[in-house]
């Protein structure tokens, strides 16, 4: 691309607020996405689902007249469904499948574990604020969560955990309240994907102040085995590790602390308006593809 | 509720002098049972609930239970118990069998084998009485332990609430471990709704703010074959769900299409699912019929009646153990 020196859509009023649009299922996403009112930025979650009418999502977005519109799983969105639209689209990509037409975004981010080649940049979950928590001193015995589906390599690592601790095992469904509510009552989450990545619920868990226990993470963008959270290799590692936070809480105190802290740079009020305010500066400087553009 | 043993005199163990209470130690995995016991005294009953689980310290329970002196033990699933550890307990013992087992005249799933195999480390020495959940595993059960009675799981009382109006749109909640067969039915229908799933682990208040939160309970057995009647059944009509459910059996006297949605097959839960959010009220009178229905299976009213008729039982004829 050659660079250029103008916006391809209208931007954003000096003295007015932005106005940022998600799209994308609020089930999955909400907890990854930027929720303000005020002056400067103002946004809007438009919950969108894989067969969903792509016309009410349109007529949502035309509604609120963005600046800029962030989709979350741009693929399952049918296509055409921001054609004319006049506002830049970012598209956040979790898998290959999600990559949305040519013409409908104008840039794409991918979310880690997803390597997408030709993406504009990669970088883990942001947190949405609500779920950031400080953390707090355990009273009586810690609780354990894991969050997401099963798979055969989870379930090696985490049969003994649930045998002996009562491992909550969210799977799926959960709304932002209902969240909340699980973060809350847990102190010890896993982590567990079997293959190299950050998924979403690693920042998340270290948001709300939870001891992480994890496999190895890859990228592991700046976090540190052993001081921000906890690494295992194998089931009995684990089991060994959930024995003694369980045993010992506050023998992990300050590694929340840490994970805690680390947490902070992904909290979503900090990186949404940083990344639409280089989305802005990137298609000012070096244009877009997109047809609906000036 | 006074013990009955001393009309007779011919009682095996302890039991409270008249008009004082009797004590009932409930004994099993908490994440599974405490769903199912009592959890308040009653009038003529004290309960607690004791967490054991298979492999667990025996040494902490049988302290827990020494301290608290019952007068009935209930075991939930007696295979956990090591043989002979309630040798010299002045108690009565009632095991709860909570697994289906293989019916006499069909042919065995594995998994009912399976359950029968983990019931053979049963000890019946331990027990006076057992109840077996399921009447179809009469036979295999009372072939190993000392079987006593049928019945469901019952519901323990925080878990009942009144019939609501349903939510817009309705929310709809499975607990259980995802099978293949059943993320047939559900996987489908999550992608256009948002169908809470709890794989494991919800229990206590995270459980009654889950019941809360829903208006629908799906039950769907771990394959299409053996059908069964799992606890969950019980548990979402005594929160007042509309319960969309697969054939059970046995069905404990709840009827489909009045008490609850019945459905064959994949196609025709996804119907259920989507009628129901199209039209969270059309299947109000539904609701209030499973929920009048779970007031059977309420466990104030039920526990109460089985401990006075296990101490009246074992009064008249006695025990083996």
């Amino acid at each position: 691309m050659n660079a250029r020196d103008d916006l391809p859509y209208p931007g954003p009023p000096g003295d007015g607020p932005l106005r940022l649009a998600f799209v994308g299922r609020s089930t999955v996403f909400a907890p990854a996405a930027l929720e303000r009112h005020d002056g400067a930025v103002r946004t809007l979650f438009v919950d969108h689902r894989r067969g969903g009418d792509p016309g009410d999502t349109r007529a949502a977005l035309d509604a609120f007249a963005p600046h800029a519109v962030v989709v979350f799983r741009p693929g399952a969105v049918a296509p055409g469904t921001f054609a004319g639209l006049r506002a830049p689209v970012l598209g956040v990509v979790t898998q290959p499948a999600d990559v949305p037409a040519h013409d409908d975004a104008d840039r794409l981010v991918a979310l880690t574990p997803c390597r997408l080649p030709g993406a504009w940049r990669s970088m883990p979950t942001p947190v949405a604020d609500r779920f950031f928590r400080p953390v707090r001193r355990v009273r009586g015995v810690p609780r354990m969560l894991f969050l997401g589906p099963p798979t055969a390599h989870r379930e090696r690592y985490l049969l003994d955990v649930k045998h002996r601790f009562d491992c909550l095992h969210a799977v799926f469904g959960l709304d932002a309240d209902e969240l909340e509510r699980v973060l809350d009552a847990h102190h010890i989450a896993f982590n567990l994907d079997g293959e190299p990545g950050v998924e979403d619920r690693v920042p998340l868990h270290l948001a709300a102040g939870q001891l992480l226990i994890t496999e190895p993470l890859a990228p592991g963008y700046g976090l540190e085995s052993g001081l921000d959270h906890l690494e295992v290799s194998y089931p009995e590692e684990l089991l060994h590790a959930a024995t003694t936070a369980r045993t010992y809480p506050d023998a992990y105190h300050r590694m929340r602390v840490r994970g805690r802290q680390k947490a902070e740079r992904l909290r979503a009020s900090r990186v949404w308006p940083a990344l639409v305010r280089d989305l802005l500066l990137d298609l000012r400087a070096f244009g877009t593809h997109r047809s609906a553009a000036a | 509720m006074t013990a009955p043993g001393a009309l007779t005199g011919r009682a095996p163990y302890s039991v409270p002098p008249t008009g004082t209470p009797v004590r009932v130690a409930f004994v099993g995995q908490r994440t599974y049972f405490e769903a199912c016991s009592v959890h308040r005294e009653l009038p003529g009953l004290v309960p607690t609930f004791i967490d054991f689980r298979g492999g667990a310290n025996v040494g902490e329970m049988l302290a827990t239970l020494t301290s608290f002196a019952p007068h009935v033990v209930v075991v939930f699933r007696p295979e956990i118990l090591p043989a002979g550890i309630f040798a010299d307990l002045d108690a009565a013992v009632v095991g709860f069998t909570t697994e289906p087992l293989p019916r006499a005249g069909e042919p065995a799933h594995p998994l009912l084998v399976s359950n029968l195999a983990e019931l053979d480390a049963a000890d019946a020495g331990n027990f006076d009485r057992v109840i077996c959940f399921d009447p179809y595993g009469w036979d295999a059960a009372a072939e190993r332990l000392p079987a006593w009675r049928c019945m469901p799981l019952p519901v323990d009382d925080r878990l009942f609430a009144p019939v609501r109006p349903a939510r817009q749109p309705p929310r709809a909640l499975f607990i259980g471990f995802p099978t293949e067969h059943r993320q047939r039915y559900l996987g489908p229908v999550q992608e256009e709704f948002d169908i809470v799933h709890y794989a494991h682990g919800l229990l206590g208040e995270d459980l009654r703010a889950a019941m809360a939160g829903a208006d629908i309970g799906i039950n769907l057995h771990g394959a299409r074959w053996p059908l069964s009647f799992e606890n969950r059944v019980l548990l979402h009509l005594a929160a007042g769900h509309l319960l969309i459910s697969e054939p059970l059996s046995p069905s404990f006297g709840l009827e489909p299409g009045l008490d609850f949605l019945e459905v064959a097959d994949a196609d025709d839960f996804s119907l259920r699912v989507h009628e129901a959010h199209a039209e969270p009220e059309a299947h109000h009178q539904v609701r209030v019929r499973g929920r009048h229905k779970a007031e059977q299976f309420r466990a104030s009213s039920v526990w109460p009646r089985v401990v006075r008729d296990l101490l009246e039982d074992l009064a008249a004829f006695g025990t083996a153990r």
